[in-house]
């Protein structure tokens, strides 16, 4: 006999992979919506992660790379204000000594004696200053401190220019001491003879801090300094118009390096100012990467929403129509 | 003579309905039974006389259908066994948007290097080096052994399901001779068929089977790659299996069993395999074939990483072949040992928090007589700028061209994950081919309905019989009164 029937075992397994079917989408639908974010991202990105993974890797380096322009910028300012205040020594005791050179009067003599002494203590504790545990201008050894007293270099300096009688000879003893290897740098400078290395602050970007006590500059700035400090000092016992020439002479080699100040003052400014457009455009970077991850993984919520209530009460129906089906068989009806 | 007749055939009438009321009953109650064929009475008149003459039982079973839904049933047993292990080894990995992934370890290692050649001086920062350069070499441990482990799970069950058939063969052969001899005696066999559906189904799920009838109700049973699993008797499949898997151990080498069937060894690649195609067949893919090319990639993954800190120069305090920042447990990389190296990878004890701890040495060199300048940022800018460098792979296939270490991490990433999806689709494809077919194969169940139907009509015919039986007895009464 052939009769076409449907088996009852069909009908459960239709209903109840259906039923699984529906119950699944809910539970992924709600992970979505609670979420923002798409639950099956290899379906969304076709299989290749290239893009969204470079993005998180670019994501994660920006950050080490603020944190690095966030300590090359504070390097830089502590730096730049150091520099001004030297700047402000030098300037304020070459206008002393242009102004009051020549002078027969000893008072006057000792009083910018006096000062040169004091300010030389200024700039060398300001040249030893250190920011955040790192010393400024040592190179490397950021633990260092890079100059000694000021006593030392007097003393150092004393002994170098016994038995000087001229101005001239003054001069070129103390400028050879300076230049000397084994004179100043041996006697003074404790710090590396290695600048810092270039630090990256962002993709390809490199800011250098090449500053060191021991640059011409700043022992241009000691030397004249010292000199003008010893004129009255018992040991070298220098004649009086010695001393008004040395006093000159310092007055007047202080505003040439003044002028070397401001330029090496101009060029820190010129590496902040870069540092700070890097960071810039890491923060510009960062916040443009992050908006293109959201979209890329993002779930639109309205239509998540939507869905899901479309697939809820397609199960209330299911459940509704499994019931009813179940009441349909022909044993309710026999008797 | 014609009220014998009469009598005879209401009799024959009365016991085909009792056996058409016994096999609807049978059928009501098997109607939940997976694998049970649904019975129906053959019936034909008497040849010789009147009446009814029950010819047989039919076992209603399209064997198309059943053949199409073991099919779509071994189908999905492999899909499910392969998706099941890339799920296992996209968490063991990571995908693209975790932020645990060895993609990501890789770019946090980088970041800290930034950070630290910031300030060089910083312990805390050089510490953070360490901490994720341990944590990079980890991940990569952590997914060798995941594949390792998957692939010693494979093997395990490997051996469980080759019991399983062997077992399951015998009992078929059992069942089949029992069927052929009661077939020749006659007897009703409709419950050892169902019984032996059932067996092949099993045999089915891990291997997919063709069966072909012979004489007398018996069957022949061959496997998709064609290799004879019973006809007349059962083969028997051999293999031993290992204990626990390690990358050195693979099927080219002799070190992993394969299969032998009546003691002659098969095939068992996804390809050509004499058993392929069921969940024994995806165990082999797994543990020969998938697991093998997985432990792959990341091995070339680890050995990007050792060569790159391996460099000429990068770190002049460090001699020629000696082990860099990234070691094969504490040795340099040796090209004939890169089997298993993500499994070996370590950091360089001198450096490693859990060894000497000696962090200064990322700053001043691995080889180092003592602390340098604590402001030198040259060797970390170097550690960090050689994992920029784009470089050709020596081995592996993720490609020719030039990658930078950031690449090498995402390509593993991408490769996983895409398989892992390709796998689902397949997977999710086999679940509704199954389903469909199910689904026909089960249309032809029983149908209550139907039953309860045939039941109202036996019930009708009965007692019709049964009249007719008392008016013959009426009307012999009548006549023996004259």
């Amino acid at each position: 006999m052939n009769v076409t029937s449907f088996g009852d075992l069909a009908q459960t397994l239709l209903l109840r992979s259906r039923t699984t079917t529906l119950k699944n989408s809910i539970k992924t639908m709600t992970d979505e919506l609670a979420s923002g974010q798409v639950s099956n991202v290899s379906a969304r990105l076709g299989g290749d992660f290239g893009y969204l993974a470079d993005i998180d890797n670019s994501l994660i380096r920006l950050q080490s790379y603020t944190v690095a322009g966030n300590e090359a910028g504070l390097f830089l300012s502590s730096t730049q204000s150091r520099l001004e205040l030297v700047q402000e020594n030098v300037s304020e005791l070459s206008d002393s000594l242009m102004s009051a050179v020549p002078t027969n009067l000893a008072s006057v003599q000792d009083q910018l004696v006096a000062q040169a002494s004091g300010r030389l203590e200024t700039v060398i504790a300001t040249l030893n200053g250190s920011i955040a545990g790192q010393s400024i201008f040592a190179g490397v050894s950021t633990d260092a401190i890079p100059l000694e007293s000021a006593e030392t270099l007097l003393n150092a300096l004393r002994t170098e220019l016994t038995g000087q009688t001229t101005a001239a000879d003054v001069r070129a003893a103390a400028q050879a001491w300076f230049d000397d290897p084994a004179g100043f740098k041996a006697t003074m400078y404790t710090g590396s003879d290695d600048p810092l290395e270039p630090i990256e602050v962002g993709p390809g970007e490199r800011v250098s801090m090449t500053v060191r006590a021991d640059d011409q500059v700043f022992r241009d700035v000691m030397m004249n300094f010292a000199l003008t400090a010893l004129v009255s000092d018992p040991t070298l016992a220098l004649g009086h118009g010695v001393r008004n020439d040395i006093m000159l002479e310092a007055g007047i080699e202080l505003l040439g390096v003044q002028d070397n100040l401001s330029s090496l003052r101009g060029a820190i400014g010129f590496t902040e100012a870069r540092v700070e457009d890097a960071q810039v455009r890491n923060s510009a970077a960062k916040t443009s990467l992050e908006s293109s991850r959201t979209t890329l993984l993002e779930a639109d919520p309205f239509d998540t929403a939507i869905r899901l209530e479309d697939a809820q009460f397609r199960l209330e129906s299911l459940y509704s129509v499994t019931v009813r089906t179940s009441q349909l068989s022909l044993v309710n009806f026999l008797r | 003579m014609s009220l014998s007749t009469a009598l005879n055939a209401a009799l024959s009438g009365l016991m085909a309905s009792g056996r058409a009321a016994s096999l609807t009953s049978d059928n009501i109650a098997n109607a939940s039974t997976p694998g049970y064929g649904r019975r129906a009475l053959e019936v034909s008149s008497q040849l010789l006389g009147s009446g009814v003459k029950v010819n047989g039982v039919t076992r209603h079973a399209d064997p198309v259908l059943i053949a199409n839904r073991r099919v779509a049933e071994a189908d999905q047993a492999a899909a499910s066994a392969v998706s099941s292990f890339y799920t296992r080894l996209t968490s063991a990995v990571g995908s693209a948007s975790d932020p645990y992934s060895i993609a990501s370890r890789l770019s946090s290692f980088e970041g800290s290097l930034i950070e630290a050649s910031s300030r060089p001086d910083s312990a805390i920062r050089l510490d953070q080096i360490a901490v994720d350069a341990v944590s990079l070499a980890t991940a990569l441990n952590d997914a060798s052994d995941a594949v390792q482990e998957m692939r010693s799970d494979a093997d395990r069950q490997i051996g469980t399901l080759v019991e399983d058939l062997n077992a399951s063969l015998s009992e078929l052969q059992v069942v089949n001779s029992r069927i052929t001899s009661s077939t020749l005696r006659g007897a009703s066999v409709t419950s050892l068929m169902d019984r032996r559906q059932q067996i092949v189904d099993k045999i089915n799920a891990i291997v997919p089977v063709n069966v072909v009838a012979r004489e007398h109700n018996q069957i022949a049973v061959y496997s998709e790659g064609g290799a004879i699993l019973l006809d007349g008797s059962a083969a028997t499949i051999g293999f031993s299996a290992s204990n626990t898997l390690v990358p050195s151990m693979t099927i080219d080498n002799g070190n992993v069993s394969g299969l032998t069937i009546n003691g002659f060894s098969v095939r068992t690649d996804s390809v050509g395999g004499a058993l392929r195609g069921g969940s024994l067949g995806a165990a082999f893919q797994i543990r020969d074939e998938l697991g093998v090319a997985a432990q792959t990639d990341l091995d070339v993954v680890a050995r990007d990483l050792i060569e790159r800190y391996e460099t000429p120069g990068l770190d002049p305090t460090v001699a020629a072949n000696a082990p860099g920042l990234f070691t094969d447990m504490g040795n340099a990389f040796d090209p004939a040992l890169e089997v298993g190296l993500s499994g070996r990878i370590q950091v360089n004890v001198a450096v490693d928090p859990n060894g000497d701890n000696e962090t200064w040495r990322l700053r001043d060199g691995l080889g180092a007589a003592g602390p340098g300048p604590i402001g030198n940022a040259a060797q970390l800018n170097a550690f960090r700028e050689v994992l920029t460098v784009e470089r050709t792979l020596a081995s592996g296939d993720f490609g020719t061209g030039t990658m930078a270490a950031a690449d090498v991490g995402t390509a593993l990433i991408s490769r996983v994950n895409q398989r892992a999806n390709n796998a689902e689709n397949t997977l999710t494809y086999a679940n509704t081919i199954l389903h469909e077919m199910s689904e026909i194969e089960l249309s032809q169940s029983v149908d209550t309905d139907l039953e309860l139907q045939n039941l109202l009509r036996i019930e009708q015919a009965y007692a019709a019989n049964a009249r007719m039986i008392e008016v013959v007895d009426d009307l012999m009464e009548r006549l023996l009164r004259i």
